[in-house]
């Protein structure tokens, strides 16, 4: 899901435990903003449509893919502060594994494919931010469906 | 028809959306528009949408209501 205001991981990962606590496993991934760099605000934008169905096919194949009886996607679109969370998710499984790397693919597969436009706003000016090359190779490894499993 | 332009290139055409007419296909809209947006002719990086789908450059334009052209991406 979209999210134009402030994301609660905690919140998020209560509710998802709810549902899910009889799982086995959860695991959970939250993604804040970088303080770093003299960054002083990043403005996310969305596609009305299209950046949630993205987000929601990528939900989808995780659960084809691995052995999870559930995820969760939360991503924040709009003005964020350093500090505050960007991106929530959360899988949950029988056995650890599964959850791990259902995380771990869900994210790869967000910084590469989710139709999202990043700016970083500065003292000194703004800056678009793209997909970096290791995000792109990180993404990469999932390719070969037996070479990470 | 409609005309969307999402982040860099919305920033670049100074407008989020515009009407364009005349345009035949994708590529032709693409032509059309690249002396004004920075960067809309690169279709390798520079994708368009039409209906949620990702269309190729001889997308036919004729009953096509809107048109979105998406940069690269950078989410998470």
């Amino acid at each position: 899901m979209i999210c134009d205001g402030p994301i609660d991981p905690a919140a998020l990962l209560a509710q998802f435990a709810e549902a899910r606590g009889d799982a086995g496993a959860i695991v959970s991934f939250t993604g804040t903003v970088r303080g770093t760099g003299g960054v002083t605000a990043l403005e996310l934008e969305h596609h009305p449509t299209f950046s949630a169905k993205v987000i929601e096919a990528i939900g989808a194949h995780a659960k084809a893919r691995f052995d999870i009886a559930d995820c969760l996607i939360a991503h924040r679109v709009g003005s964020l502060a350093p500090g505050e969370p960007i991106v929530f998710v959360a899988a949950a499984s029988a056995h650890r594994r599964a959850a791990f790397e259902a995380v771990d693919y869900l994210m790869d597969r967000l910084k590469t494919e989710a139709p999202l436009w990043k700016r970083e706003l500065r003292a000194d000016g703004a800056e678009w931010i793209e997909a970096r090359a290791s995000d792109l190779s990180d993404r990469a490894r999932w390719e070969d469906k037996n070479a990470n499993r | 028809m409609r005309v969307s332009y999402y982040g860099r290139l919305a920033e670049a055409a100074g407008v989020r959306s515009e009407e364009v007419a005349g345009a035949p296909t994708v590529g032709a809209l693409r032509a059309m528009l690249v002396g004004r947006v920075a960067g809309l002719g690169d279709a390798a990086k520079v994708r368009a949408l039409v209906d949620d789908a990702f269309v190729g450059e001889d997308h036919p334009l004729g009953d096509v209501a809107e048109v979105g052209f998406l940069p690269p991406v950078s989410g998470g």
